[in-house]
C-alpha cells in the first residue's frame, strides 16, 4: 500500500472520526442485538473499523492480520456455531437488572480507568511516530525468525507447540463419540 | 545458516524437549491399534527424564536465547515441583480412566504439553514467553476438565474452565500491554532497571498493567475474589485431573507472580497492601465455605483455595526468607495434597461413587493402611506436626511476623484453626463413624501404591528434615536475585 496518511491532514482526521463512530455504534449493536446472527454481524463491523485504525496508523500489516484473523476467522466462526446449532439462534432470557446493573457499572468503571491511564500518560514514543516504518510486514516477520539479541525466535517455536496442544484439544472435544467401548454414561 | 555466535543453547531446553517428543510420540503411537497402550508408559518415560534433566540443571545459571529463557535454582524448583504432579497424577490416573472407559492416549500427550506449558511459564523472564507458557499450560487443562465426555458435569467443568480461564487470558494480556506501553518493553530485567523512571513516565499505566496481571493470574492461582469457578471445575473433572488442577497450574501462577511482583515491580509498594487483601480473602473464604461443603472433592478445591492464600502471605511478606517460605509449602502442598487427591481417586475408581463424606464411613475396617495414609495427608493439610504442612505454616507466618505483618499473621493462623475442623471431619467418618453398610472394596495395583508410596514419603520427608528443605528454597530463590 502506497499511500502515505499524514495524521495532520483534514481526510485523515474525517476518517479517523468517521471509523471511531462506527465502531461505537456497532459494538453498542453487539451488546443490544437480541439476535446473535445480528451481534455477529456487528461484531465484523467494529472489528474492520480496528483495521481501519490500524491503516490509518500505516500499521498495514497488522491490519491485514485483523482482517484475516478476527473478521475472516472468528466471525465466520460464530455464524457457522449460529447456523448448526439452531437453540442459539435467540437470546431467550433477558440477564435480571441487578446483572443489567453490575454489568454497567463494571464496564464503566473499566472504560474510565482506561480513559485516564492513556490520556493522563506520555507515551515515549508518541514523538518518534511521524517516521513509520515502511514495510512493517518485512520487520515483523525478520523479528519472529531473529535469533539474535531482542530476536523473538523463542517464542515462534514455542507457539507451534501451543498451535499443536489446541488442535489435539479440539480433536479430543469434538471427535465422534458413537464408538464402541467409549465411555459409560455414568 | 551461520548459528556461531547466537545465544541459542538447546541444552538448555532438554527438559522441555524430553516432554516435547514423548508428547509428539504418543500422539504418532495412538494412531495405530497397539500403539494406544504405550501412552501411559511414554508419559511416564517422559516426565521421569525431563526431571532427570532439570535436577541436573540444579545449581545452574544460564540464560539463553538473549535472555528469552533463564534456568536458574527457581525455575529448576518450580520445574521439579510441576514434573512431580504430573508423575504422580500419571500415576494415579490410568487406573481411573480404564474403570471409567476413558483411557484414551491423547489425556497423556495433553498431560505432557500443560506441563511444558508450566515449565515454559517458569523458566523466563519475558512476558511474551510468560504468556505463551501460560497458554500452553491452560488449553490442555480446558480439555482435561471435559475428558469425561459423557459425564455432564465434566462438560460443565470443562465449558467453563475454559471461560473463565479465556477470560483471566483477556485480563493479563490487557496488563502486559498496558506495561509495555508504560516502559517499551516486556523484559522483566529492564522492567526492574528502569522501574523508577517508568513509575515516573507513567504511573498510572503502570498501576493499571500490573493490577491487571494480578487479576489474570489470579484466576489461575484461585485467589478470592476470583474463585468462584474453583469448586465447580474441581468436582466435575475427573478425579486424577483435579488432582493435577490442584498442584500444577496453581504452582505455575504462583511462579510466575512471584517472578513479575517480587523482582520486575519489586519496587512498587503499594502491591503489597492489594497482596494483603487477596490472602486475607483468600484464607478467610476458602476456610470458611470448605466447612459447608458435602462432597470431599468440593471440600478440597475450598481448600485449595486457602492454601493460596498462604503462599500468598508469604507473597504479600516478600523478600528471600518469605518467598522460600512460600517455595517450601507449596513443595510440601505438592506432595500432601496430591496424597489426599490419590486415595480419593483410588475411592473414585468404583462404580457408582461421588465422592460424599458418608462414602468414607467404614474405610478404617476394611482398608486401615489407606484409611491411615487418607489421615495423615489431612493432618498434613490441616498442619499438624511433624508434617510438612506444619513447618511450612510455621515458616510462612513466622516471616509474616517478622516482617511486621502482625495482623495478617493472627488471621492466617485463626483461618487454619478453623481448617482443622474440615479435614478432622474426613479422618472421623473414615475411623469413628459407624458404617450403615458395608464398605465397598477398592482395587490396588502396583502405579497407586508408589503414588502414595511417594506422596506419603514427601509429606513426612520434608517434615523431618524441614532445615535442609528450606535451605534449598532459600538458595532456589536466592539465585534469581
Amino acid at each position: 500500500m502506497d499511500i502515505t496518511l499524514n495524521p495532520a491532514d483534514l481526510t485523515h482526521t474525517i476518517a479517523f472520526y468517521t471509523l471511531a463512530l462506527t465502531s461505537i455504534v456497532a459494538a453498542l449493536i453487539v451488546v443490544t442485538a437480541k439476535r446473535i446472527f445480528r451481534a455477529a454481524v456487528a461484531l465484523a463491523v467494529v472489528l474492520i473499523c480496528g483495521a481501519g485504525f490500524y491503516i490509518l496508523l500505516n500499521y498495514d500489516f497488522i491490519a491485514g492480520v485483523q482482517l484475516l484473523v478476527y473478521v475472516g476467522g472468528i466471525v465466520i466462526l460464530i455464524v457457522f456455531a449460529v447456523m448448526l446449532t439452531s437453540s442459539l439462534e435467540s437470546i431467550e432470557e433477558p440477564p435480571s437488572l441487578g446483572r443489567k446493573a453490575l454489568g454497567l457499572f463494571s464496564s464503566l468503571a473499566f472504560l474510565a480507568t482506561a480513559v485516564i491511564a492513556f490520556s493522563e500518560t506520555k507515551f515515549p514514543l508518541s514523538s518518534i511516530s511521524a517516521e513509520q516504518p515502511k514495510d512493517v510486514a518485512k520487520a515483523v516477520g525478520r523479528k519472529l525468525l531473529d535469533y539474535g539479541a531482542g530476536g523473538y525466535v523463542l517464542p515462534f517455536e514455542v507457539i507451534s507447540l501451543l498451535l499443536l496442544a489446541s488442535v489435539i484439544g479440539a480433536i479430543v472435544v469434538a471427535r465422534n463419540p458413537k464408538r464402541k467401548n467409549e465411555g459409560s454414561a455414568t | 545458516m551461520n548459528l556461531s555466535g547466537a545465544n541459542i543453547d538447546f541444552t538448555l531446553l532438554l527438559p522441555e524437549i524430553s516432554l516435547a517428543i514423548c508428547g509428539f510420540a504418543i500422539l504418532l503411537l495412538g494412531v495405530t491399534k497397539r500403539g494406544k497402550d504405550f501412552g501411559f508408559g511414554l508419559g511416564l518415560f517422559g516426565l521421569i527424564a525431563a526431571l532427570a534433566f532439570t535436577v541436573q540443571q540444579w545449581g545452574t545459571l544460564e540464560t539463553g536465547f538473549f535472555g528469552m529463557v533463564t534456568k536458574d535454582g527457581f525455575s529448576s524448583l518450580y520445574n521439579i515441583i510441576f514434573l512431580l504432579a504430573g508423575i504422580i497424577s500419571l500415576l494415579i490416573a490410568q487406573t481411573y480412566l480404564r474403570a471409567k472407559k476413558i483411557d484414551k492416549p491423547e489425556y497423556y500427550a495433553l498431560v505432557l504439553f500443560s506441563i511444558l506449558g508450566m515449565m515454559v511459564m517458569a523458566s523466563s523472564y519475558d512476558l511474551i514467553i510468560i504468556f505463551i507458557g501460560l497458554e500452553i499450560m491452560s488449553i490442555p487443562l480446558y480439555v482435561l476438565a471435559g475428558f469425561h465426555r459423557f459425564n455432564p458435569k465434566s462438560n460443565e467443568a470443562g465449558i467453563k474452565y475454559f471461560i473463565i480461564g479465556a477470560f483471566a487470558s483477556g485480563f493479563l494480556l490487557y496488563g502486559i500491554a498496558l506495561v509495555y506501553g508504560a516502559g517499551a518493553t516486556t523484559d522483566l530485567r529492564l522492567i526492574a532497571a528502569n522501574y523508577h523512571s517508568m513509575a515516573q513516565q507513567a504511573p498510572l499505566l503502570l498501576y493499571a498493567g500490573v493490577a491487571l496481571i494480578l487479576i489474570g493470574f489470579g484466576f489461575k492461582v484461585g485467589a478470592v475474589p476470583f474463585h468462584m469457578w474453583a469448586p465447580d471445575v474441581y468436582q466435575g473433572a475427573p478425579t486424577p485431573v483435579t488432582a493435577f488442577f490442584s498442584v500444577g497450574p496453581k504452582a505455575a501462577g504462583f511462579a510466575a507472580l512471584m517472578r513479575i511482583l517480587d523482582f520486575g515491580f519489586d519496587s512498587m509498594d503499594e502491591i503489597q497492601s492489594v497482596l494483603w487483601i487477596l490472602a486475607v480473602l483468600t484464607m478467610a473464604v476458602g476456610n470458611i465455605l470448605a466447612l459447608f461443603q458435602d462432597n470431599i472433592k468440593r471440600m478440597l478445591a475450598y481448600s485449595s483455595i486457602a492454601h493460596a492464600g498462604y503462599i500468598l502471605v508469604a507473597l504479600t511478606v516478600g523478600g528471600e526468607g518469605a518467598v522460600a517460605s512460600g517455595l517450601y509449602y507449596l513443595l510440601g502442598y505438592t506432595f500432601f495434597n496430591l496424597g489426599a487427591f490419590a486415595i480419593l481417586t483410588i475411592l473414585d475408581t468404583r462404580d457408582g461413587t461421588d465422592s460424599r463424606f458418608s462414602e468414607l464411613t467404614g474405610m478404617a475396617s476394611r482398608h486401615p493402611f489407606l484409611a491411615t495414609l487418607l489421615a495423615i495427608f489431612m493432618f498434613s493439610l490441616a498442619g499438624f506436626p511433624p508434617t510438612a504442612g506444619f513447618f511450612g505454616k510455621l515458616y510462612i507466618f513466622s516471616g509474616a511476623v517478622e516482617g511486621g505483618f502482625i495482623w495478617l499473621a493472627i488471621i492466617g493462623v485463626m483461618t487454619s484453626f478453623v481448617s482443622v475442623y474440615y479435614y478432622l471431619r474426613v479422618v472421623v467418618a473414615c475411623f469413628f463413624t459407624k458404617a450403615d453398610h458395608p464398605f465397598q472394596q477398592v482395587a490396588m495395583n502396583p502405579y497407586l501404591a508408589l503414588a502414595l508410596i511417594i506422596t506419603a514419603v514427601g509429606a513426612l520427608g520434608l517434615g523431618l528434615f524441614p532445615s535442609s528443605w528450606i535451605d534449598l528454597s532459600r538458595q532456589a530463590f536466592a539465585s534469581f536475585l
